[in-house]
């Protein structure tokens, strides 16, 4: 019963969509057709596609680099049994706020701040990765466990020496974090450049924007086989920690 | 053996180093786990706590530790009255060194004695800037309980007796004049858990450090402790 409902609903909105329209589909499948038949590596742009690369893989590093740096000291007053609480939640309610806007957002602010390119991308993905890594890493401190808190909390640590120890205690898994980060970023890097903000995906969104899609294409397979190998050696470096 | 540690006026808040009064800990009033207990551990003595898992020992020891607080009755640690956490001042005088032990896995022996002593200048210890002198000391008491050789090994490289050593060898850098230890000899063989009670013989012996111990092996515990306690249904008995 439910099934059937649920086609009824897709059918009536696929109505208002103009899903329907069989004029539609068949002009969709010339395009397709079109775009399939483009769809060949340009050799004489792979210099400018390696190049395009580059400036996404630094983007993606500066982003987790900073991005680690800030969520340091967050996740350290974030978690809870290191600092006061009203202090933990406020930091807690900041870092949530700079995860919850999506990277892209964060790239349009800084579009407009910085102008587009470069700058605008990576201190976007700082932001956002600073968000993501305080909430991994105030977890990790919390899954540490209580025992562990008060046998560290009877050498009456200050704040910060109490922070250094857990991050020392849970290295491991901090280092796996910020390795799951930057394969992360590094895939959000070649999606900024939509809005502007540096990486491949500006020279993608360009591409398309004049109809050129098999320099499109070569920037998209370069991007792509980058990622597969970051993705490997990060896997491998992980499995090692 | 010779126990290093800081030696300080043991006469400091009267004869007993931790003192409970009608101590009760429970969920709720209606599932109590236990009631009425009277303990009064003298300075230098060594205290076996004994009862079958779930009694309460690790929570009666979280209580003297200022972990969390009873539900009714009175705690004295050092003399002064404690009512959940400690001040700063008395928090250094009493170790605690759970089961988990609490160091810090991926940092060398050394260092997580040394922690002992960041409080005393916390931006130094950040950077790792140890001070000489406090060097020295732990190196003194890590040679006092046989680890010198291991001052630079990490301590999830170590066996098990090795890392109890190590803390118990932190609650000396820490000066702690009451040690409290859940279950420090539960997983060692004979050997490893009489060299690490004699451990804690010798600081009482020395520096007058008090120790409660958790313990299941009664016959360790008549070689080493000066005064046993049973926790079982609901009550602290003394054994001896």
């Amino acid at each position: 019963m439910v099934v059937w409902v649920l086609i009824l609903i897709a059918l009536i909105l696929a109505y208002f969509l103009g899903l329907v329209d069989l004029d539609s589909w068949l002009k969709a499948s010339r395009n397709l057709a079109t775009f399939v038949s483009e769809l060949y590596i340009r050799f004489d742009l792979l210099p400018d596609a390696l190049h395009a690369v580059g400036e996404t893989f630094i983007i993606a590093l500066f982003g987790t680099v900073v991005g680690a740096l800030i969520s340091y000291p967050l996740s350290a007053i974030s978690a809870q049994g290191i600092t006061s609480r009203w202090l933990s939640l406020t930091v807690r309610t900041i870092a949530n706020m700079l995860r919850t806007v999506p990277a892209i957002f964060w790239g349009i602010l800084f579009v407009v701040m910085f102008g587009p390119g470069n700058v605008a991308g990576a201190v976007a993905l700082a932001l956002y990765t600073a968000g993501y890594l305080s909430k991994f890493f105030y977890e990790t401190f919390e899954n540490v466990g209580k025992e562990h808190y008060e046998a560290l909390g009877s050498l009456a640590l200050p704040w910060m020496m109490m922070a250094k120890a857990l991050f020392k205690h849970t290295e491991k898994q901090m280092m796996s974090h910020i390795m799951f980060m930057f394969e992360y970023n590094l895939r959000t890097a070649s999606i900024l450049g939509i809005v502007g903000a540096g990486g491949i995906g500006y020279y993608i969104t360009q591409y398309v924007s004049i109809l050129n899609y098999a320099a499109a294409f070569t920037f998209f397979i370069v991007i792509l086989l980058f990622v597969f190998l970051v993705d490997g050696v990060s896997y491998i470096i992980r499995r090692r920690i | 053996m010779i126990v290093q540690g800081r030696e300080e006026d043991a006469s400091v808040g009267g004869i007993y180093a931790v003192e409970t009064m009608d101590v009760a800990y429970g969920y709720n009033n209606r599932s109590i786990l236990f009631d009425n207990v009277n303990l009064a551990v003298e300075r230098g003595k060594s205290i076996a706590l004994m009862g079958r898992s779930g009694s309460g020992k690790s929570t009666l020891l979280r209580i003297i530790n200022g972990s969390i607080k009873p539900i009714r009755g009175m705690v004295r640690v050092l003399g002064v009255e404690v009512y959940g956490r400690y001040s700063n001042g008395l928090r250094r005088r009493v170790a605690y060194i759970p089961q988990s032990l609490g160091l810090v896995d991926n940092a060398t022996v050394l260092e997580n004695i040394l922690l002992a002593r960041a409080a005393d200048s916390p931006f130094r210890a950040l950077l790792g800037l140890w001070r000489k002198e406090d060097v020295d000391e732990a190196m003194s008491i890590l040679k006092s309980i046989g680890l010198y050789e291991k001052a630079r090994s990490k301590v999830n490289m170590l066996s098990g007796g090795e890392r109890q050593r190590v803390a118990i060898a932190r609650a000396l850098m820490q000066g702690a004049r009451v040690v409290l230890a859940d279950e420090p000899v539960s997983n060692l063989d004979q050997d490893n858990a009489r060299s690490i009670l004699d451990i804690f013989k010798e600081m009482g012996r020395r520096n007058s450090t008090s120790s409660i111990i958790v313990m299941h092996d009664r016959a360790l515990a008549e070689e080493y402790a000066d005064e046993a306690y049973m926790l079982a249904d609901r009550r602290l008995s003394r054994l001896w």
